[in-house]
């Protein structure tokens, strides 16, 4: 009976140790800075298994019911909390509260366990011998998890399995000791029956285990997280693998340092290589200045205005060592002057027009976006274009949502510019799409700035050519009072990322 | 849960009552968790309007002053006729409000978030027969241009932007009005049939090209399908062999939403004008104008040009006839003061039982047909919410948000048409009717009623769709129209009273109201304002 109660220690106190790991790994997976994660759960979690340990005083009676009670319920909470947290991060804004919240109760919890073993133990072996057994099995458990955690756990189970297997774990060492303590157990049989509903929630958590990480990755990012920021407009995170420094906005890619400048030599000289006289810019948008830093190598550009509404962006871009190394300092140039306010609102207030816009705004994936990419928005942006001026809008991907790409093109149109759609590959993208407005016909570009990647004078007209599997579609123009790109958009990106619309 | 809000005999009735006892006692409770909003009973003026019933003194005019022409009333008829006046190069004439604020039904509110209705809050696009409603859409901007064949185009941004309507039925949100979710095919068919038979309606010509159902009315073919007004709307529904719930309680809402009285009250005729009146456009669809202060927009751009010549606050409480002249005696509210306009023509751009207090002749003597002339009362809230809550299940937030079988109409956004991103505090305009239950005790009610009862009534209808609005609501304003719009009833829509009304109009007094179209409308009451004074203008040789 002795060698029975002794397997039970190393289960809980691998378990216990495994639900500390599973949090602050996913902590540090989800919020970047893993240091803190490691410490801060780490900490916590000791001291609720402390509070636990205290808490055991005012449980006299029934000491092997409380025993199986909180194995159940530490199997219970420990198996779906790596589920809850990725859950918790992606519905609600509460994660640091969930997170804390949990490891405070799985803590307490576990703390219980190892004072009320000691005590149901009492009467059948020496004290001496008691504590030496179970503090040290205690410890072997902790060593046990530690190795099996990143060696064997998580790159083959992921963290959502492992919390569920531990879970059964201690649900199983609760059922199991409602035989070793048949004795002092009055309600034995009840006390089996939830545990065995208990392994069954868990059980079902298991096999869909599957679904919930393929659903939670697709949230998620793949590699390292190295900077997370919430501001009131948005998640910002910033990921990194190897050399490969990726944004994401809410979640959304907005571009890969190792193809970015594909996307920014499009979205910007194509314009501003074919003005005559780029003298004033305004950019819409584009608060990572890495848009600005192609402007900037234009030495005619006199000013320019970037409205992007977050002025966190603007600042972490401005500020931070490694962004302001992507942007090449754009944001330090004495001709950038930086506004946060919301593009419409803000573009409605201007009597000053400009020699080119560019609009480098989010996807239209929302109703509030979707204003933004309107014929009164368009129209407006024409009214504030200087005699020849020209302005290009990023425009989704006409391939993966080539109604939507057509409908930006023909909402230009019906706005009273002239459209000149083009586009380009951006491997992190696919097929990335623009479209160039002009009030009068376009010449592409006969020469661009020196040192340029990507961007050929010879190159440029085939970008404007499009292959039949990207060819216009008919769409409807986009207007406020209909929102069709909405609409289209939220279909097309469906049917590429199912799970994630 | 607040537990010490449930009283022990709150807790013992309703363990004896079973369910019933204890829903309601913890109805109150959840309501009752709203603490945190403020908020008043803010109109209408009530009781300086109940002066005129009699029993208070007036104290006399100190003074006289002149005017060409007085127009009693700064509503929508009132301002369009100081706007016709205006456009006619006419200076000489004072507008005289008893509220605060111009704009009548169409009034609005303003705060540091949002503009918000506290009144009507849109206006359908204009048919071809609403032709000086589009003139002043011209003139505002709204309409940009007319193509060859007079088809207006449209600013959009003064269109209501999309999604334009949502409603919450069996604990989801779902798009559209009409309660498409769970209905079965017979609810689908006998709806097909309603809009089709709407549109026969509207498409109706007379031998000389007149639609039967036109805004303003008077543009329509005389008399057209009038024996429509001897029935109900819901017995016309019955007639047709419509029965299907679904599609009663759309077309109830219709008629509480835009006439304040159920479909078993409400003429057919006005029904049917309801759907008929309005032309398809298939380029627009059914969209409709809309501002974030609803139709303050329109009365606040009629009213600017003439500011110096509105005077508000000030209660008309005698006009009649002098000589060649016409006597508006005005009880200042302010200065508590009485004074006299002498005008040549007088302009009475209030509803008819105003008028009847008013117009000496009428005091003295009032018509039998004022008696047919019933009004509605409507309740209408703004909340402020320091950011909207979660849209819930379903569709996202929309412009107009119905609560399926509610007691009430639902809520419209005033930030809706916003062209910011983000989501920031927001204002929710509220608004109910109160047709089953008989106007004067909702008066009565609305005259004893405090905040709270309407406030915790308000947040328990809300907390339907949404949970946690009692907790965040911030602000909760009411304003109790006792008599907010002409009721067209059964008879009186297209009956006789209504017709002695209009050619009641003597010398120079005019009444100018849509109580005269019985149908409260913008454009109705837009069009006798603006009839009245060409008619002042041309007595006066203009």
């Amino acid at each position: 009976m002795p060698s029975a109660v002794y397997v039970s220690v190393v289960v809980i106190a691998t378990a216990g140790l495994i639900y500390e790991l599973i949090a602050a790994a996913a902590a540090s997976y989800l919020l970047g800075d893993s240091l803190t994660q490691f410490s801060t759960v780490i900490g916590s979690y000791l001291f609720a298994m402390g509070i636990g340990s205290y808490l055991s005083r005012y449980l006299r009676r029934n000491l092997a019911a409380w025993f199986v009670q909180g194995q159940i319920l530490v199997g219970l909470a420990g198996g779906w909390s790596a589920a809850l947290l990725f859950l918790a991060f992606v519905h609600t804004q509460y994660f640091r509260a969930i997170l804390y919240g949990l490891v405070g109760a799985i803590g307490v919890l576990v703390g219980l366990e190892i004072p009320l073993l000691l005590r149901l133990l009492r009467q059948r072996l020496a004290l001496r011998e008691l504590v030496a057994h179970v503090l040290s099995l205690d410890y072997l458990g902790a060593l046990a998890a530690s190795i099996l955690f990143p060696l064997f756990l998580v790159p083959r189970l992921g963290l959502i399995r492992t919390a569920f297997a531990f879970g059964l774990a201690n649900v199983a060492v609760g059922l199991w000791s409602t035989w070793i303590f048949r004795q002092e157990i009055v309600v034995a049989r009840f006390l089996r029956a939830v545990a065995v509903a208990a392994m069954l929630i868990l059980g079902g958590g298991l096999i869909a285990a599957e679904q919930l990480t393929a659903w939670a990755e697709v949230r998620l990012y793949a590699d390292e997280v190295i900077l997370a920021r919430s501001s009131p407009y948005q998640r910002i995170v910033l990921t990194r693998a190897g050399d490969d420094v990726r944004l994401f906005l809410n979640g959304h890619l907005q571009f890969s340092s190792r193809d970015e400048y594909r996307y920014h030599e499009a979205l910007i000289h194509p314009a501003l290589a074919a003005h005559p006289d780029p003298r004033r810019v305004l950019v819409l948008g584009g608060g990572d200045g890495l848009g600005l830093r192609e402007i900037l190598k234009y030495p005619a550009v006199r000013s320019v205005t970037l409205v992007d509404l977050d002025p966190e962006m603007t600042r972490l871009f401005s500020t931070h060592a490694f962004l302001r190394g992507l942007n090449e300092g754009a944001f330090a140039d004495r001709r950038v002057r930086v506004v946060n306010d919301d593009a419409f609102v803000w573009l409605d207030r201007q009597t000053d027009v400009f020699d080119v816009v560019i609009v480098d705004l989010p996807d239209p994936h929302s109703f509030s976006l979707g204003k933004l990419y309107s014929r009164s928005f368009y129209r407006l942006v024409r009214s504030r274009l200087a005699p020849g001026g020209l302005a290009t809008v990023q425009a989704t991907s006409p391939l993966f949502a080539r109604r939507s790409f057509w409908c930006i093109v023909e909402t230009i149109g019906s706005a009273g510019l002239l459209p000149h759609p083009y586009h380009v590959h951006v491997p992190s993208f696919g097929a990335w799409g623009f479209v160039l407005a002009s009030q009068t016909p376009y010449q592409p570009p006969r020469r661009y700035p020196e040192g340029l990647r990507f961007l050929t004078v010879r190159g440029t007209p085939a970008l404007f050519d499009f292959p039949p599997d990207m060819a216009r579609v008919p769409v409807e123009v986009n207007r406020l009072d209909n929102q069709v790109l909405v609409q289209y958009y939220a279909e097309e990106w469906r049917r590429v990322f199912p799970s994630s619309y | 849960m607040e537990v010490q809000d449930v009283s022990r005999r709150d807790l013992l009735i309703g363990s004896l009552t079973l369910a019933g006892g204890q829903l309601a006692g913890w109805g109150r409770t959840s309501a009752a968790a709203a603490d945190g909003a403020a908020g008043r009973i803010v109109g209408t003026s009530c009781r300086e309007g109940h002066l005129l019933l009699g029993g208070f003194a007036f104290p006399r005019a100190t003074r006289t002053e002149r005017a060409s022409v007085v127009i009693v009333g700064g509503g929508v008829a009132g301002l369009a006729a100081a706007r016709r006046l205006r456009r006619a190069g006419f200076r000489d004439f004072l507008v005289v409000e008893l509220e605060e604020t111009v704009g009548g039904n169409a009034r609005a509110g303003r705060t540091e978030v949002t503009a918000f209705p506290w009144g009507s809050h849109y206006l359908p696009l204009p048919g071809p027969e609403t032709r000086e409603v589009k003139r002043l859409l011209f003139e505002l901007g709204v309409i940009e241009r007319f193509d060859r064949r007079g088809r207006p185009t449209y600013d959009e941004r003064h269109l209501a932007h999309a999604p334009q309507e949502r409603l919450f039925i069996h604990g989801r949100w779902q798009s559209g009005i009409y309660p498409w979710t769970g209905a079965t095919a017979r609810d689908l068919a006998e709806y097909a049939a309603f809009r089709e038979a709407m549109t026969r309606f509207r498409d109706w010509r007379d031998a000389a090209g007149r639609r039967a159902f036109t805004i303003p009315r008077a543009a329509g073919a005389p008399g057209a399908f009038r024996e429509l007004d001897r029935i109900s709307m819901a017995e016309y529904l019955r007639s047709n062999g419509w029965t299907s719930r679904r599609l009663h309680w759309y077309v109830e809402y219709g008629m509480r939403d835009d006439y304040g009285v159920g479909a078993a009250e409400v003429s057919a005729w006005a029904g049917i004008h309801y759907y008929a009146a309005r032309l398809h456009d298939p380029e627009y669809e059914d969209v409709v104008l809309t501002w974030p202060e609803g139709n303050g927009w329109l009365v606040d751009r009629m009213a600017e040009p003439a500011r110096d010549q509105i005077r508000v606050g000030q209660l008309v409480y005698n006009v009649a006839q002098a000589g060649n002249r016409v006597a508006v005696e005005v009880f200042d509210l302010q200065s508590r003061v009485s004074y006299r306009l002498l005008a040549r023509e007088a302009i009475l751009a209030c509803p008819l039982f105003v008028a009847a207090r008013l117009y000496r002749p009428w005091r003295e003597k009032p018509p039998a047909f004022l008696s047919s002339f019933h009004y509605a009362p409507w309740l209408v809230a703004n909340l402020h919410l320091p950011a909207p809550p979660d849209d819930g299940p379903g569709v996202p937030l929309a412009w107009d948000n119905i609560i399926y079988e509610s007691e009430a109409l639902g809520y419209v956004v005033a930030t809706h048409q916003s062209l910011r991103i983000s989501r920031g505090p927001t204002v929710w305009t509220y608004y109910q009717s109160f047709p089953h239950r008989a106007p004067q005790a909702v008066r009565r009610e609305f005259l004893g009623g405090s905040w709270e009862t309407f406030r915790d009534r308000i947040l328990a209808d809300l907390s339907r769709a949404h949970p946690e609005i009692g907790r965040r609501a911030r602000r909760l304003d009411v304003m109790l129209y006792g008599h907010a719009m002409v009721r067209p009833e059964i008879g009186f829509v297209c009956g006789r009273a209504r017709e002695q009304a209009i050619s009641a109009s003597r010398g120079p007094v005019h009444l100018a109201h849509a109580d005269l179209s019985g149908l409260s409308l913008f454009e109705e009451a837009f069009e006798w304002g603006t009839r009245a004074a060409a008619q002042a203008l041309a007595r006066l040789g203009r």
